[in-house]
């Protein structure tokens, strides 16, 4: 199985990305590296064989694992199908596994982390300030923090559409007898043409689509023409996701946004029936990049909470227990403080309107 | 010496400025208001109405105020100054003519100087009383007696149309009581409870949701290239108009408001 480290042309350390510097970073000397300093060093992904993946594979089903060897220490290292870029067990240094980036799997695009960990730990203890509820000590057993490349599916496409039915525009008015309503009916058709840009759509069968789609939206003018360098310092995957249920979930998407827009003209109206509905998918194209994520799990009461950060702009997500105590606790003391600031306003009110 | 000079300057401008607010506040009065007795209703002050008349109806107007909550008052004065207006706020301000209080009051005005007779409703008796009613009983009780000079039957049918007209409205389960709602510490009470109630209801639930950040993405509409999206076609073609008309039930009390302020039922010459 082939790995690759990236290594420093000062010292021979490994080089990590800094999404601090968005420069390459030797840990030990401190030497940094751009993407083209670094060119000679970045495996040729194309030229990787699959032969090495036959052997080195321990189970053929979908949650296999399989060994790789740290190009650093030489230890084994054990990855999961779908990673793409992992850490070496026994001297912590990033391992890139070369056949989930190349081939079919190699990514056209990738953003690279513009948020460092000291951040996403920032951002997780100013989250959890916020909310009232959270049990004591909840952020202290932060467990486990990765940044991870998520593959996703990026969608360009069109839609041409037209829609028609009717809409009505109803209004009321009244003079010393009789209440008057008079209803206007229209007939209303539109039709048009919507483009859409880089909508994406997580390609991972693991990650939970409600939280990568939650961390949206990424800048996707910083984004870059993948190179296995970005990867160095990070975990990642390559998709597994079928390809066909991401182009599913797109297409819902756009259509949703289609109705959204098409109902955007008709706010005149008090009422609107769309009977003819159509629309038809022009030029819908995709490109597969992998996007930046810090995931950060904290165990409380043998449960896991996952919390998610969009790796680019530090967008934070995550649901939170709650402890019921706190919330009993608050409810109350709200209570009496809003029930005695009334009570004291109503009383004055009532005496006020008897004077 | 000075001292003693200083002291009685000062009492004198103080008995000087106690005089002139005295003289202030009975210039505001402009009329002696002690005339009117505590449930008292019924006043004939230059001897339109017999003492008699006023004996036997007095009591009949206090028991229908302690009855229906109704204050009737009748005033026929050839001593104005001001005007009726001003004289009937002043005896609903000022004159204790309710036994408990004066809030529902109807009262007829009758100025013998300038042979003008008013109608006015104060308290819960503006919405109580209804327009046409009020009419009703300027044209053909008031002003019809007033044109006969026949004062004692302006005193009986200013009663008897009025009470019979309040008798009907509660049998018709129209309370004067309805209108006369005053907000009371129970119900103050009651509207903090639902006020704290709904404020700790929306503060919870608020920071409940706090709680939950994640939700699915259903469009894509942070993703449309706007300067590519068209509409090539926004027709609205009028097909046809419907109007319904609802008869409105009808409201048989006058303009405004319930529990205070007061009405000019309106005013005849005779």
């Amino acid at each position: 199985m082939s790995t690759t480290t990236l290594k420093c042309k000062n010292c021979g350390a490994e080089l990590k990305w800094s999404p601090k510097e968005q420069l390459f970073q030797c840990e030990f000397c401190d030497t940094k590296y751009t993407e083209a300093d670094l060119a000679d060093s970045i495996p040729k992904t194309e030229q990787q064989t699959t032969a090495e993946e036959n052997t080195s594979s321990t189970s053929a089903s979908e949650d296999a694992s399989f060994n790789c060897k740290c190009d650093y220490c030489g230890a084994e290292v054990m990855a999961q199908t779908e990673d793409a870029a992992t850490f070496c067990v026994f001297c912590q240094r990033p391992v890139t596994i070369t056949k989930n980036i190349s081939g079919d799997f190699k990514p056209d695009l990738v953003i690279p982390f513009k948020v460092d960990l000291a951040q996403a730990k920032k951002t997780l203890e100013e989250f959890t300030k916020k909310r009232r509820f959270l049990p004591d000590g909840f952020t202290k057993n932060l467990d486990k923090v990765r940044g991870i490349y998520i593959p996703f599916w990026i969608y360009d496409g069109g839609l041409d559409f037209n829609a028609s039915g009717t809409a009505t525009k109803v209004s009321t008015w009244s003079d010393s007898d009789y209440k008057y309503v008079k209803t206007d009916t229209y007939s209303v058709e539109r039709q048009g043409h919507i483009e859409f840009k880089d909508i994406p759509v997580d390609a991972s069968i693991k990650m939970d689509n409600a939280m990568l789609e939650s961390v949206e939206p990424f800048n996707f003018d910083e984004i870059q023409d993948f190179s296995p360098t970005y990867l160095s310092g990070f975990l990642a995957q390559r998709y597994d996701d079928d390809k066909k249920e991401c182009e599913t979930r797109v297409l819902n998407r756009m259509v949703e946004s289609k109705d959204i827009e098409v109902n955007k003209t008709l706010l005149a109206y008090t009422t609107k029936s769309i009977r003819n509905n159509n629309h038809n998918v022009t030029a819908l194209s995709d490109r597969y990049g992998l996007l930046p994520v810090w995931l950060l799990t904290v165990s409380y009461n043998d449960k896991e909470y996952c919390f998610a950060m969009n790796g680019q702009t530090g967008k934070f997500v995550g649901n939170m227990p709650v402890d019921k105590k706190k919330a009993l606790m608050f409810s109350l003391k709200t209570f009496l403080i809003s029930f005695g600031a009334s009570v004291v306003i109503t009383m004055l009110i009532a005496l006020l309107g008897g004077m | 010496m000075k001292k003693i000079i200083s002291f009685f300057l000062g009492v004198i401008v103080i008995v000087t400025l106690a005089s002139t607010s005295v003289v202030a506040i009975t210039t505001v009065e402009d009329y002696d208001y002690s005339i009117f007795t505590e449930g008292s209703k019924i006043y004939s002050i230059g001897g339109y109405l017999s003492q008699e008349s006023i004996d036997t109806y007095q009591p009949m107007y206090q028991s229908f105020e302690d009855e229906m909550a109704i204050n009737m008052v009748l005033i026929i004065s050839d001593d104005f100054s001001g005007s009726a207006e001003d004289f009937a706020d002043n005896v609903y301000e000022y004159a204790p003519v309710g036994r408990d209080y004066n809030e529902n009051l109807i009262i007829t005005v009758v100025n013998m100087n300038d042979r003008v007779v008013t109608l006015f409703t104060y308290g819960s008796a503006v919405s109580y009383f209804a327009d046409n009613f009020k009419e009703n009983l300027l044209d053909n009780v008031i002003y019809a007696n007033l044109s006969n000079q026949d004062y004692e039957g302006l005193l009986s049918e200013f009663y008897s149309t009025t009470s019979n007209y309040v008798y009907e409205q509660a049998d018709a389960g129209y309370d004067v009581a309805q209108e006369d709602y005053s907000f009371t510490a129970s119900d103050a009470l009651l509207v903090s409870l639902g006020i704290g109630v709904v404020i700790t209801l929306i503060l919870l639930i608020f920071n409940l949701l706090q709680h939950r950040t994640i939700k699915r993405e259903t469009s894509a509409q942070k993703n449309i290239d706007r300067d590519n999206t068209r509409f090539t076609v926004e027709r609205d073609i009028f097909i046809s108009t419907v109007t319904t008309k609802v008869k409105l039930p009808k409201n048989d009390s006058s303009s405004g408001s319930a529990g205070s302020g007061s009405s000019k039922g309106g005013s005849r010459s005779f």
